[in-house]
């Protein structure tokens, strides 16, 4: 069995349920769960034997999709979140619509189930730009309201302007080699290693929402919760990370690479960590801790650990995604995603509950696997430097700050309401927080062991120091972020809290620096065009124009005038001749002598 | 240089100069002289051309033809005294540029052409050669040129008659205009016609007073046609 | 006396006589101009006999019918200047001009 089956199911079935979908929610939830759940067996199967798939694309490009145990935890991964978040979906999104979003949910996940299969970047080129259309698409699903539309163009147009590092990748890769097989990539050396090394980090970067471009994640809160859910959280953004893991062993070759990983994760981790704690809005809230927890994954594979950022990116998809929903789930009943004016606790219990494992599944406390993992990753930290390991600390503070906050306000205890949401509507939330806390299990030594040693992963050795550090730290920032919620519900309302809120500023450089100057550029190149290009066009219409006018005046002139003018000249002759006849003598006498002049010179030199 | 070349040149820049002058003088007398003179001149010539009837002719002939053309100049003109000065030219330019051109044109043409050259021979009868010629070989052309002779005083006659098959030749008849078609110069007479109370002219048949008076003769109350007004110049009243 | 001297005097002749021809207002004069003419060709004719026909009598007949001529003319333009002048009582060229365009 060809391994292009996994993708390739719920692609086909996403487009036939978009297009000729039935509305029925039931319907809806029952066949994309089964899409999505066979899905999952076929993806296990494809483990299990090791399936690949070849397609010969002719002139010496092949496409190849071949599973290393990187790439398989991932593609088990997919399916196994998309499946709870999509029936979700059916069930709770709004109905108009409907068709169209699940069925764009299954291509979706068919397209990301083709980036963790592909063994050669042209392939992985087609899943992520696959990806990357579908996130434009499911963020502007209400398309009835004109920023939803505009918010997927920010994020499509960021993250494209980021995948020109992996086209610029891949061109090199196969000038370079003849072919984009990943295995080819091993044999790169000099500039060309270069290229393709920070080609794919800059494309990463961009997917993954790191600094500079997290300011698209936020913009892409305006999609369903669901969307964010299994996009922003989960799956699409992982992608970046994923990458940067999958093809580490070759990549960390090129000079400066790691160390740049290594920064660009640490950096949007604390700057990630500062807005999501000043964030009112519970979206992005969750939207900032997702860019400071791939931040964190970018510090693992630059610290040489790439399979300890593929466990955590696994662990914080199970984590993240019920707290998406959720939120989604919250912000619907209370028609606003304030956080100050949400206190949902007694309202929906069972979702409260479920948040709140994921949540502290997010502040990293043990026993969570969530904590398991980021213990992890401050241990391979500790490989990089102290400084990194006390940056990973400092961010996981924040995030204990955070998510303490975000439980509290979000899921406190407030009013009391007879409408608590239906069974089929928390039932997503509820199963993937169920998964969170299987995930535990990680925190055995044995079983961690297994799974490293099943998936070839090198674990990380590090020091009690800094676990105790790293524990401390974090139950001070719960803490903090009890009091946060507490003292000051209302952070991040207004004032410099809500200025920094917004991503320290970030959006408003992409604007300045890169949007007016882009669209004046655009404003100069039409006015040149008018005026030059047109110009000469315009000058040559202007010149014919003239050509006519003038050659109309005096062609007249000549055309009337030639006729007229002989017609004139001839009368004027007649009535001059006329003048000859004075009826004097003399005059006669005078005529005479002429002719006779005349005669006789014609007889003189004629005759 | 002979006598007869300077006799040549002299006599031509006379005729020469006579003839120009004819055109100068104020008195028309003087010019009828003159061109008198200018005839003489060239009669002499033709005398020392050996040509000696014909110089002889030419002598006779012009002398009579000036005198009559003295009476009519007198007859005619307003200045026949040249008491006042007087040039009645028009075309003036016109008619210098056109004298000057053809002497030059024609001089131009003598030169440039090879001349024959045969002189009479000096013992040859000329006269006798004449008389032959034109009573012998070349008599129609003399009769003809009688018969022209003829002709030309019955048409003089009938031409200067004073009376028409019509009536009086002068009748209706009034001075032209000073502008071209305007109304008559000079005083008009009274009670119409050109001559008004003739009178007593006689001798006629009964034509009353106005009537061809040609060659009446013997009319006593000529004086009269002093007072006769408007009208001077009746002309050819001869006696 | 060459022959080409005879001719240029008679040219002159004939010259001043056009000019007079051609300029003179009246009758008279015009006819004296005609005159000259005359006068000219008559010289031109006499020299043309005596010294390129060496005598023939047709030289001499040619001037004796140019006297004719001129004698014929002279009669009648006087005739008719006298019977212009009954009629219209014109004695310059100028009165006679009914015959305008």
């Amino acid at each position: 069995m060809t391994l292009w089956l996994v993708p390739l199911l719920p692609m086909l079935a996403g487009i036939a349920i978009a297009a000729f979908g039935p509305q029925s929610r039931r319907a809806l939830a029952a066949i994309s769960g089964g899409v999505l759940a066979a899905t999952l067996i076929l993806a296990v199967l494809a483990v299990a034997g090791g399936w690949t798939g070849a397609l010969d694309w002719g002139g010496g490009i092949a496409l190849t999709a071949r599973l290393v145990p990187l790439s398989a935890l991932i593609l088990v991964m997919v399916p196994a979140v998309a499946l709870p978040v999509t029936v979700h979906a059916a069930l709770h999104e709004a109905q108009r619509g409907l068709p169209r979003l699940v069925g764009l949910m299954l291509l979706f996940t068919g397209g990301m189930v083709l980036v963790v299969a592909a063994a050669d970047l042209l392939t992985l080129l087609i899943g992520w730009e696959l990806i990357g259309a579908c996130s434009w698409a499911l963020i502007g699903h209400d398309w009835r309201d004109r920023d939803n539309p505009a918010s997927g163009l920010y994020a499509f147009v960021m993250t494209r302007f980021g995948d020109l590092g992996l086209f610029l990748a891949a061109m090199a890769a196969f000038g370079a080699t003849g072919s984009f097989a990943y295995d080819a990539l091993g044999g790169l050396q000099g500039p060309v290693l270069l290229i393709v090394a920070y080609g794919v980090l800059l494309s990463a970067a961009s997917k993954a929402g790191q600094v500079p471009f997290s300011p698209w994640l936020f913009r892409a809160m305006a999609g369903p919760s669901s969307v964010s859910a299994l996009l922003h959280a989960a799956t699409l953004v992982a992608a970046g990370a994923y990458i940067l893991a999958r093809l580490h062993p070759v990549l960390s070759a090129a000079t400066g690479w790691s160390v740049t990983v290594l920064s660009v994760g640490l950096a949007t981790a604390l700057a990630g960590g500062i807005v999501a704690v000043l964030q009112n809005h519970a979206k992005r809230l969750l939207a900032g801790s997702t860019s400071a927890q791939l931040g964190l994954m970018f510090v693992a594979t630059g610290s040489g650990y790439p399979g300890v950022a593929a466990l955590h990116l696994v662990a914080h998809a199970f984590y993240k995604a019920p707290l998406f929903l959720a939120a989604g789930l919250a912000g619907d009943r209370a028609g606003t995603y304030a956080l100050d004016r949400l206190r949902l606790g007694r309202v929906m219990p069972l979702v409260a509950g479920a948040a709140a494992v994921a949540a502290l599944a997010l502040a990293a406390i043990p026993p969570l696997g969530g904590a398991w993992t980021k213990e992890e990753i401050l241990k391979a930290a500790e490989a990089a430097g102290p400084w990194v390991a006390f940056g990973v600390v400092a961010a996981g503070a924040m995030s204990a700050a955070y998510a303490t906050r975000f439980l509290l306000l979000a899921f406190g205890i407030g009013k009391a309401d007879d409408e608590s949401p239906a069974w089929p509507e928390i039932v997503g939330p509820l199963a993937l927080s169920a998964v969170t806390l299987i995930l535990s299990a990680l925190w055995l030594g044995p079983v961690s062991g297994d799974l490293a040693a099943l998936l070839g992963i090198a674990l990380p050795e590090g020091s009690r120091f800094w676990l105790a550090l790293s524990l401390l730290v974090v139950a001070l920032g719960g803490a903090s972020g009890v009091y946060l919620s507490r003292e000051s519900p209302d952070l991040g309302t207004a004032g410099t809290a809500a200025a920094a809120a917004d991503w320290l500023g970030l959006p408003t450089l992409v604007f300045r620096a890169v949007v007016q100057p882009f669209e004046r550029l655009a404003t100069s190149a039409a006015s040149l065009d008018t005026r030059a290009v047109d110009g000469g066009i315009r000058a040559t219409v202007t010149l014919m124009e003239w050509a006519a006018r003038t050659s109309q005046r005096f062609g007249e002139a000549a055309t009337d005038g030639l006729p007229e003018g002989t017609a004139r000249l001839t009368s004027l002759a007649g009535r001059d001749l006329r003048r000859l006849q004075t009826g004097m003598s003399h005059h006669y006498y005078a005529y005479l002598v002429g002719g006779l002049a005349l005669i006789i010179v014609f007889l003189a030199l004629g005759a | 240089m002979t006598m007869t070349d300077v006799a040549f040149y002299l006599l031509s820049g006379f005729a020469i100069w006579t003839g120009w002058r004819v055109f100068r003088v104020d008195s028309m007398i003087r010019a009828t002289f003159l061109l008198l003179l200018s005839f003489t001149s060239v009669g002499l010539i033709g005398l020392l051309l050996s040509a000696s009837y014909l110089g002889a002719a030419t002598i006779f002939m012009m002398a009579v033809e000036m005198m009559v053309m003295g009476l009519f100049m007198v007859m005619f003109m307003m200045n026949p005294a040249g008491l006042n000065p007087m040039m009645m030219v028009h075309q003036h330019r016109l008619s210098i540029v056109a004298g000057l051109l053809i002497f030059a044109a024609m001089t131009g043409a003598v030169l440039l052409t090879p001349l024959p050259s045969d002189p009479v021979a000096a013992d040859r009868p000329v006269l006798r050669d004449l008389g032959i010629e034109l009573l012998g070989d070349s008599m129609l052309i003399f009769e003809t040129a009688g018969v022209t002779l003829l002709a030309t005083m019955l048409g003089a006659v009938v031409l200067s008659s004073r009376r028409g098959r019509f009536g009086p030749t002068d009748a209706g008849s009034v001075p032209p205009g000073l502008s071209a078609g305007g109304p008559p110069a000079g005083r008009q007479p009274k009670g119409g016609g050109s001559h008004g109370g003739h009178g007593g002219h006689g001798g006629h048949g009964g034509q009353g007073g106005k009537g061809a008076h040609d060659g009446h003769g013997g009319g006593g109350s000529h004086g009269g046609h002093g007072k006769n007004g408007g009208d001077g110049n009746h002309g050819g009243h001869g006696g | 006396m060459t022959l080409s001297a005879i001719l240029i005097v008679s040219a002159a002749l004939f010259g001043i006589g056009l000019y007079g021809a051609l300029s003179q207002k009246s009758f008279v004069m015009l006819m004296m101009g005609l005159e000259l003419m005359l006068n000219g060709s008559l010289l031109a004719t006499m020299g043309f006999w005596s010294l390129a026909l060496g005598g023939a009598p047709k030289g001499q007949l040619l001037a004796i019918i140019i006297m004719a001529v001129m004698a014929i003319e002279l009669a009648i333009g006087f005739a008719l200047i006298v019977a212009v002048y009954r009629k219209r009582q014109a004695d310059v060229t100028e009165a006679l001009e009914t015959l305008a365009r």
